[in-house]
Parts: C-alpha cells; structure tokens; sequence
C-alpha cells in the first residue's frame, strides 16, 4: 500500500482534551508529522453535538485514509458518545470508505489490558460493516496514570511509546500495524500482580486524596437506601 | 420483586418492542413490579467522565436528569433487563448511555474477581441481568461479542445471574414467545 495522505485522530472520551485519551492521541499526531504524514486530531464529544458537527464529522472522515479511535473504555465497552459517532459513520457510509483503514486504541483504569478487548472486538466489527480495512490495535491498563500527562515524560510508558512508534511507522508506511507493536505497547505499564496489590490495598486512599472532606465521609454512602 | 426493563431501541416497532410487551406481561402475571425506561425517549445526558458520582456525590450522578432516577430504579431492582438492537456487537447509543450512568452504583475501591480487578459494587442488593439483542441477519461473531459483553457487564455489577439471548431477522408474537421461554426461567 501506498503512504496514507491523511490521518484522522478521533478522541473518544467525553473529557476531550483532557483526558489520557487525549494525551496518547497528541503523541502519536507528532510522530505521524515526523513521518511528514498529514493528521488532524477531532474531539468526538464535540463532533456530536448537533447535524451539522456531525455532517462536518463524516466530511473529515471522507477526507482520510486512517481513522484512528482513541478511547477510554466505559462500562466494559465503547463510551456512548463514540457508539453514537460510530452508528452515524456506518449510516453515512459510502464508496469512499474502500481504501481506508482504521485502527483502535482503548485504555481502562483497571491494570490488566485484556478488560478492553471486546471494545477492540466492536470497532473491529464496526470497520468490517462499514468496509473498512483493519489495521490494528493497542489496548493499555491503567490508563488513568496517564491523564494529563505528556507521555514523553512518563517513564512508566516506555513499552507504550515504543509500541506506538512501530505503529506509526507502519501506517505511515502503508502497512498494517505489526503484531510485535501491538503486543509491546499493550504490555502493562507496571507489573501486573503489584498494580492489583496497590490497587486493592490502597485504593480507597487513592480515591480519597480525590474528595474533599465532606464527601470522604460519605464515601461508601447508599444514597438509594438498599 | 422488582424488575426494571431498559429499552435501547431506536423506535417503537420491530422484534425487541414484541418481546419486551411479552416479558412485561410474563412478569406481571408472576406478581413482578415492572418498571419499562424507553430510552430514546427519556432525557438523559451521556457521561462526562468526571467521577463526581464517587469523589464529590458518592452514589449520585452530578447530572440531574432522568439518568439519575434509573440509576436509582436500577439500584432497587432484582432484575434488570435489557434490550437492544445488536451494534457492532454492542449495544446501541440509547441504552449504552444509560448504562454508562449506572457507574454511581458502583464503589470506587477495587476487589478481586476471578483474579481481575473490578470495582465493587456500592449496594447488597444486585441484580439478576437479562438482555435480548436484535440482529437484521446472522453473524456469528455480533451475537459472539453481545453475549460476552452482557456477560463482562454482570460481572463488573456483581450481578449473581446473567443470560443474554439474540434474535434474528423478523420475528412475530409467535417465534418470540418460545425464546424467551428461558428469561422466565432465569427470572
């Protein structure tokens, strides 16, 4: 295949430009401009918003030849917003999507990777029925650690970027991504059995440091009474 | 007993809205109280991810909306049942974003299950989950990832009993009857 002329990032989380999801989509846009690739970076939450975002959505998408999903995972799955982009994508669908590719990267708050398989399996059947070619994908625990943060800067993300720049080479080469990549930033970004230690141990501190005092107190509230 | 049944169609015919009228009187005629949620009609936000429903209102939605009072219902209930066209093997944007919102029912801290991290659940009470999905044609693979995710989706509400049933194609009073014979079953 030949080299793509655009890349379209979509960020699926409805926190948008501050979300981790954001932060890897920011990533992998400098190092598709280093392989003097065009890609733009859209915002699903705000693609969404009305007809005429949503017009403008599929006008980006016919525009592209890789779409690449960058998402958190909500509820085991897809978040809503992004379900409903992927439903208005496939209705739209036309002649155009044939040549293009698209890839999935999903990332959850639990360590292990694996929870975010079935949404890779979702947007792998989305890209089947809308005929679009696969090209891959990346699934990250603990993707929370992440938020904000630049992942240049994060020492724990080193397999992450690793496995992404192979990614990204390959794509802007004109080839699917390798398995090898996919399978080296999959890896956890700490080892697994000491995230689930700190994680059940320390978890509620963790989320604590979050609240204020009031609603610390009411942490473990059942505010539905049952 | 309480049932709360969360429709995920995208309109007011087709297969799922037969089953669902013959669930609803199944369950009636057993003394269920039945609470039905159309969804694509009810006001409810999608979710902004913010954790304010554990780090600011723990057990409640910031979002005041319809959203807030099925969580509730969910809460309450001992079956919560399902329905939704099949979407890339998923749910569609109507029920998805319903389900999104029931994280407030959910405890921040984690827990073991079968050796995986999940969160635990906020309440004692836990409901049974049945889903039905609708597929316009076979696909194996569809019906494949919608049973798994009903089923990853009980384990994460600590659910003690899930099944998840697809139809296909065109389905009359009389075809659908006899596969949902198993729902009462599991209700």
């Amino acid at each position: 295949m030949s080299q793509p002329g655009k890349v379209l990032l979509m960020v699926g989380s409805p926190k948008g430009e501050k979300s981790t999801s954001n932060s890897i989509a920011s990533y992998i846009s400098r190092k598709f401009s280093e392989n003097h690739v065009e890609v733009e970076k859209t915002y699903i939450v705000k693609d969404i918003r009305s007809k005429k975002s949503i017009d403008r959505l599929i006008l980006k998408i016919n525009d592209s030849d890789i779409l690449i999903l960058v998402s958190p995972l909500y509820v085991d799955s897809i978040p809503a917003i992004a379900i409903k982009a992927m439903e208005k994508i496939h209705e739209n669908k036309n002649n155009s999507v044939e040549k293009k590719q698209m890839m999935a990267i999903f990332n959850c708050g639990f360590p292990e990777p694996h929870h975010n398989d079935l949404a890779i399996d979702m947007c792998k059947k989305f890209a089947s029925l809308s005929g679009i070619m696969w090209a891959g994908s990346v699934t990250i625990g603990m993707g929370a650690s992440l938020e904000g943060r630049s992942l240049d800067n994060f020492g724990m993300a080193k397999n992450l970027r690793n496995g992404l720049d192979m990614a990204v080479n390959a794509l802007a080469n004109g080839n699917a991504v390798p398995k090898e990549a996919e399978i080296i930033s999959s890896k956890p970004l700490m080892p697994i059995s000491i995230a689930k230690f700190v994680m059940c141990t320390f978890g509620g501190i963790m989320w604590g440091k979050q609240m204020d005092k009031q609603a610390k107190k009411k942490m473990y509230d059942r505010p539905y009474g049952v | 007993m309480k049932a709360v049944i969360l429709n995920g169609c995208n309109d007011d015919e087709g297969p799922l809205n037969v089953g669902e009228n013959i669930v609803v009187e199944k369950l009636k005629k057993g003394k269920w109280e039945v609470e039905t949620f159309e969804l694509r009609d009810e006001k409810i936000a999608t979710c902004i991810g913010c954790f304010g429903c554990w780090i600011k209102t723990p057990g409640q939605c910031i979002l005041k909306d319809q959203g807030q009072e099925i969580a509730k219902a969910v809460a309450r209930s001992d079956l919560l049942i399902l329905f939704s066209p099949v979407t890339f093997g998923g749910y569609s944007f109507h029920l998805k974003k319903m389900l999104d919102r029931l994280i407030p029912n959910l405890l921040p801290i984690f827990t073991k299950i079968n050796g995986e991290i999940h969160h635990k659940y906020r309440y004692d009470k836990k409901p049974k989950i049945l889903a039905v999905g609708h597929l316009h044609e076979s696909d194996e693979e569809s019906e494949r990832i919608f049973k798994a995710l009903v089923s990853r989706n009980a384990l994460n509400m600590h659910s003690p009993t899930n099944y998840a049933e697809v139809v296909t194609g065109d389905m009359n009073r009389g075809k659908m009857i006899p596969i949902l014979e198993n729902i009462e079953g599991i209700a």
